[in-house]
C-alpha cells in the first residue's frame, strides 16, 4: 500500500518488483511516474461482489439480533444503544466488512493466479485498509512490512492507536522512531533503521530551489524577513485539546508574533486539512494587515524561502525543513512533543516571538536529524530496499 | 531527434511547427547577429524556455587562439562587434548554461547563469577497450577519397586502425585537442618535463592528436623517435578509441590571468579557466590516470587523477611517479572508469539535465513576476473585503501550560479507545475469515469520540438552558 511517503520506493521497488498497490489512486500516481504497477481487485467479478456482501450481511444480521439482545457499546450513551447503535453502527459494520471481504478475495484471486506475494508493504498499519491486507498476510504467511509514515511524537507506550503493531517487520526513520516502538511492544528483532526515504531528496542540493527564486515564486521579497507555519489538523482518533479552539488561537498567536516582529507570514497548511483553511487564514491575515500566501503544497520552497518555521505542533514537516537548513520552532499543541533533549525552541505562544528571533539564523540540529532520519545521509531508499529485498528474499 | 538546418528562418510555418513543439530551445555559441536575437524574442515571447550554450571565454579570447580574429579584430565586420553583440544576444535568452563557473559570472550582469559539465555518450566508451601497454599502440585514420567511393555514403566511414610498429611495450603519454592549445603547451611547462621524461624513460612515447601545426617549435625539445602524431579530426564516436590508447593523458592550461572584459569580469583566473572538464572526463571515461595542471575547471575531478602546479618539476615529478608506479595508477584508473560511466554520461544524467532545464523555467518566470500554483496570495494592501469583526489586537493568553504529552486530554477518549478496543477482541466479529472488530478499531474510535463529545456538548447545552430538553432523542452530527 503507498503512500505519499512511499512513493520514492516504488522505482527502485519497481525494478526487482512487480508492485501491486491497493487502490486505483496510487495507480494513477505511478502511472504517471513512468511506473506500471497492477492494481489489488482492479476487475473485480459480480460474483466476488456478490460474495464479500454475503459475509458482511452474514455479519451485520448476528450484530441486529445481538443489539436486539441489550448488546451497548456503551449504556451511558444514548447513541450507542438500541435503535441509535443499529442506525449507524450496522451500516458501518456491513461496509467495512464488505470493503475488506472484497481486499481478501482480491488478494487470495492474485495470490493464487497471478504468481503469488512474496510481500506486503505498508506505510502504516493501523488503519482499515492496512489492517485487512495485513491479515492477509499473515493468514499466508507472507511477509507483512511497515515503513511508517511518520513519527508521531506521543507518548511512547501510550494507548493511541498509532501504537499498535500490526506488521511482522518495521523499518523506521532513525533511532527516535525505533525507541518509540519498542516502548510499544516491538521487538529488537522486528527493527530496522532505514530512514525517511521521502527525505532523500532534501539531501541533494539540486533539487532544493535556490533561496531568492523560492521568495519571488512564493510572492515574497529577497529581504522579507519570512516566518513560515507548518499548520496541523485535528483528528478524532486521539482527541487532546480544544480542537478547533485551540488552532484558530494558534492562527492568531502566529500571525500576532508576525506583525510584531514586522515578518511575512508563509502559511504551509497540512495536506490533510479542508481548503476552506486557505479563506480562513487569508481573512485572519487581510484583518492583521499582512502580506504573505498560503499553500498545501510547495514544501521544498517553503524550507528554502524561510527564515524560520513555526511548526504547530511537532510536526514531520519540521524535520524535512530541519534537513533543508531551515530553523523550526515548536508552537506546542496537547498529546504530542519533539523530545525534549533536542533543544528545539518551544511555547505554548506566550515567548513565540523570542522563539522566533533566538531560531533565526541557528545551524542546523544534526542530532536532531540523524535521530529522526538515519543515517542522515540521504540513503534510506537504498537501505529500504535492501530491508525490503532481505524479508522477501528476492 | 531531427536536424533542422533552417531553424532560423522562424517565420517560416514548418519551422515553427517543429520547433513549437518544443519546451525548451538551446542556442548554442553564435548568438551574434539581428536574426539570431529575434528568433529568440519569438520564442520566448510563447514563453518557451529559451537558452544559450557557451563553452568559451570569447570575451577574452587570446591572440593564439584562431578565433581571435573573428571574436576580438571583428574580421567579418560585424556591427555591433562580436562580443557587444554576444552580450546582446544573452539579452535575449533566460539563461546561459556553461561548463564552467568563471563563465558564468562573466556574463552575469547579462542574464542568470547555470552550471552544467559536459559530458560524453555512454555509448561511445561503455565497450572501450583501454590499452595494455603488452599490446601495439594504434594510430587511425579513415579510407581515402577513391576507397571512400566504393563504400556506402549513407553509412559513416569506417574507422582504420593502424599498427604502430615497434610500440608493443612502449609507454604512451597522450594528448589531444583543438587548435587552441597552443598557449596551454608554452605556459605550463609540461614540454620541458616531457623532454626529462623522454630521455630519462626510453619506452616511453608522446603522443599529440590533432591537427595544430604551430606547436612543431616545442616538439623539436622531444626526442624524435618518442614524438607521435595523430592526425586528423575525429568524428566524437571515434574519439574515444585514441583516448583509450594512452597510458598517461595529460591536460595542460595557461594559467595567466586575464580580464574577462565584461561588466560582471571575475579577476585572476585565465582563459584557459573559463573551459570545460571534459578533458579530464574522457580521461577517467576511458580508463586513463592523468595529470592536469591545477585549475578552476579542473577543481572537482582532479582529486581522481594528479593535479600540478605550472612548475617543469611538477610535471616532471607527476609524470615520473606514474611512469614508475604504472600498474597501480593503471589499475585506480579503471576502478575511477566505473564511477565515471555511471556518473559523467549523457545517458546517466539526463534526468538532472531535464530537472536542470525546468528549474531554469521555474525561476525564469518567478523573475518576470509569476507566481507558484496551488497558493492564496494576501495583500492587504490590494484587499477588497477585510473582516472588520476580527479584533486581532486583543489576544488571550496560551490556554494550556505543562508538558504536552500530560495535558488536554479528553475524558471520554480514554472510554473511546477502550470501547473500539473490545469491539476489536470481540471473537463472533468476523467475515470470511476477517477480524473485522480489529479492521473497525481505527474508524471504530473517531466514531465513539465523535458521539462522545456530541453527548457532552448536548449535555452542557442543557445543564445551561436548564430546560429539560432531551439530549439522546435526536440524531447525532456526527460523520
Amino acid at each position: 500500500m503507498g503512500g505519499p511517503s512511499q512513493t520514492s520506493l516504488w522505482k527502485p521497488l519497481s525494478e526487482l518488483f512487480q508492485l501491486v498497490v491497493a487502490d486505483s489512486q496510487a495507480a494513477e500516481h505511478a502511472a504517471g511516474l513512468g511506473l506500471r504497477v497492477g492494481v489489488l481487485g482492479a476487475a473485480m467479478d459480480p460474483p466476488a461482489i456478490e460474495q464479500a456482501k454475503v459475509h458482511a450481511l452474514e455479519l451485520s444480521s448476528h450484530l441486529l439480533a445481538k443489539i436486539d439482545e441489550v448488546y451497548s457499546l456503551d449504556p451511558a450513551i444514548p447513541h450507542m444503544n438500541g435503535a441509535f447503535l443499529k442506525s449507524w453502527y450496522v451500516p458501518m459494520v456491513f461496509d467495512q466488512a464488505t470493503t475488506a471481504s472484497l481486499r481478501l478475495i482480491a488478494a487470495e484471486k492474485f495470490h493464487s493466479e497471478d504468481g503469488g506475494f512474496v510481500g506486503i508493504l505498508l506505510h502504516e498499519d493501523v488503519t482499515e485498509a492496512s489492517r485487512a491486507i495485513s491479515q492477509f498476510g499473515r493468514m499466508r504467511g507472507i511477509p507483512v512490512l511497515h515503513i511508517p509514515h511518520a513519527n508521531h511524537f506521543l507518548q511512547p507506550g501510550t494507548d493511541d492507536i498509532h501504537c499498535q503493531i500490526n506488521s511482522d517487520f518495521i523499518g523506521v526513520y532513525g533511532e527516535y522512531m525505533r525507541q518509540w516502538y519498542l516502548k510499544c511492544g516491538a521487538s529488537e528483532a522486528q527493527i530496522e533503521l532505514i530512514g525517511g526515504a521521502q527525505w532523500d531528496d532534501l539531501y541533494d542540493k539540486e533539487r532544493i530551489p535556490e533561496r531568492l527564486h523560492s521568495r519571488r515564486a512564493l510572492g515574497y521579497k529577497e529581504d522579507d524577513f519570512i516566518v513560515a507555519a507548518a499548520t496541523t489538523w485535528f483528528q478524532d482518533t486521539g482527541v487532546w485539546g480544544r480542537g478547533n479552539e485551540d488552532l484558530e488561537w494558534m492562527a492568531h498567536r502566529f500571525l500576532h508574533a508576525c506583525k510584531k516582529l514586522n515578518a511575512k507570514p508563509l502559511i504551509k497548511l497540512n495536506p490533510g486539512e479542508p481548503d476552506e483553511r486557505h479563506k480562513d487564514w487569508m481573512d485572519t491575515m487581510l484583518a492583521y494587515g499582512l502580506h504573505g500566501s498560503i499553500s498545501k503544497w510547495h514544501n521544498e520552497m517553503t524550507y528554502s524561502a524561510a527564515d524560520v518555521m513555526v511548526v504547530f505542533g511537532p510536526s514531520n514537516l519540521g524535520v524535512a525543513a530541519q534537513i533543508a537548513g531551515c530553523p523550526i520552532v515548536e508552537l506546542m499543541i496537547p498529546s504530542a512533543r519533539y523530545p525534549e533533549a533536542y533543544g528545539i525552541p518551544a511555547t505554548w505562544g506566550d515567548e513565540l516571538e523570542d522563539c522566533i528571533l533566538a531560531a533565526r539564523g541557528s545551524a542546523r540540529n544534526d542530532q536532531f536529524i540523524r535521530d529522526m532520519n538515519y543515517d542522515n545521509d540521504g540513503g534510506a531508499v537504498k537501505r529500504a530496499v535492501d530491508w525490503v529485498r532481505k524479508h522477501t528474499g528476492v | 531527434m531531427y536536424y533542422l538546418r533552417s531553424a532560423l528562418d522562424w517565420h517560416n510555418p514548418e519551422v515553427q511547427a517543429k520547433l513549437g513543439w518544443a519546451d525548451v530551445l538551446l542556442f548554442q555559441r553564435n548568438v551574434i547577429g539581428p536574426e539570431i536575437w529575434d528568433a529568440m524574442s519569438y520564442w520566448k515571447a510563447l514563453r518557451k524556455i529559451v537558452l544559450v550554450d557557451l563553452d568559451d571565454g570569447y570575451s577574452c579570447i587570446p591572440a593564439s587562439n584562431p578565433a581571435f580574429p573573428h571574436w576580438i579584430l571583428n574580421t567579418p565586420g560585424l556591427d555591433p562587434d562580436p562580443v557587444p553583440a554576444l552580450e546582446e544576444g544573452l539579452r535575449h535568452a533566460d539563461a546561459l548554461i556553461a561548463p564552467n563557473r568563471v563563465l558564468l559570472q562573466d556574463w552575469a550582469h547579462v542574464v542568470a547563469g547555470y552550471y552544467w559539465q559536459n559530458f560524453p555518450s555512454i555509448l561511445d566508451y561503455q565497450d572501450l577497450q583501454p590499452r595494455d601497454i603488452a599490446n601495439p599502440d594504434y594510430l587511425f585514420s579513415y579510407p581515402d577519397a577513391p576507397e571512400l567511393k566504393k563504400l556506402n555514403p549513407d553509412e559513416p566511414p569506417p574507422l582504420l586502425q593502424n599498427e604502430r610498429p615497434g610500440s608493443k611495450g612502449r609507454l604512451v603519454i597522450g594528448w589531444g585537442g583543438s587548435i587552441s592549445h597552443v598557449d596551454s603547451f608554452v605556459y605550463s611547462h609540461v614540454v620541458e618535463a616531457l623532454a626529462r621524461i623522454l630521455k630519462e624513460f626510453p619506452h616511453v612515447d608522446f603522443k599529440f592528436c590533432g591537427n595544430d601545426d604551430r606547436l612543431d617549435f616545442l616538439w623539436k625539445e622531444l626526442p624524435k623517435d618518442q614524438f607521435i602524431r595523430q592526425n586528423g579530426v575525429l568524428p566524437r564516436k571515434d574519439w574515444p578509441q585514441v583516448v583509450s590508447q594512452f597510458s598517461i593523458g595529460i591536460a595542460p592550461m595557461d594559467m595567466r590571468p586575464v580580464e574577462g572584459k565584461t561588466a560582471s569580469q571575475v579577476n585572476n583566473y585565465s582563459y584557459d579557466e573559463r573551459r570545460s572538464s571534459l578533458k579530464l572526463t574522457e580521461y577517467l571515461c576511458a580508463g586513463v590516470p592523468f595529470v592536469a595542471t591545477r585549475c578552476h575547471p579542473y577543481e572537482e575531478l582532479g582529486h581522481l587523477g594528479k593535479l600540478v602546479e605550472n612548475t617543469p618539476d611538477a610535471w616532471y615529478n607527476a609524470l615520473r611517479e606514474r611512469i614508475l608506479g604504472y600498474d597501480h595508477f593503471k589499475t585506480e584508473a579503471m576502478k575511477n572508469r566505473q564511477w565515471a560511466l555511471k556518473k559523467l554520461t549523457i545517458e546517466n544524467n539526463a534526468e538532472r539535465l531535464i530537472r536542470l532545464y525546468a528549474k531554469i523555467g521555474e525561476e525564469a518566470q518567478a523573475r518576470t513576476g509569476l507566481r507558484v500554483p496551488n497558493t492564496t496570495f494576501v495583500n492587504p494592501e490590494v484587499a477588497t473585503e477585510i473582516d472588520e469583526t476580527l479584533h486581532v489586537e486583543e489576544l488571550d493568553p496560551p490556554f494550556w501550560s505543562g508538558h504536552p504529552h500530560e495535558v488536554g486530554r479528553a475524558p471520554y477518549d480514554v472510554k473511546a479507545k477502550k470501547g473500539a478496543r473490545d469491539v476489536a477482541r470481540e471473537p463472533w466479529m468476523t467475515a470470511a475469515d476477517l477480524e473485522i472488530g480489529s479492521i473497525l478499531e481505527y474508524p471504530l474510535t473517531a466514531k465513539l469520540n465523535q458521539i462522545y463529545r456530541e453527548h457532552e456538548r448536548r449535555t452542557e447545552e442543557a445543564i445551561v438552558a436548564d430546560d429539560g430538553r432531551a439530549i439522546a432523542d435526536q440524531p447525532l452530527e456526527t460523520t
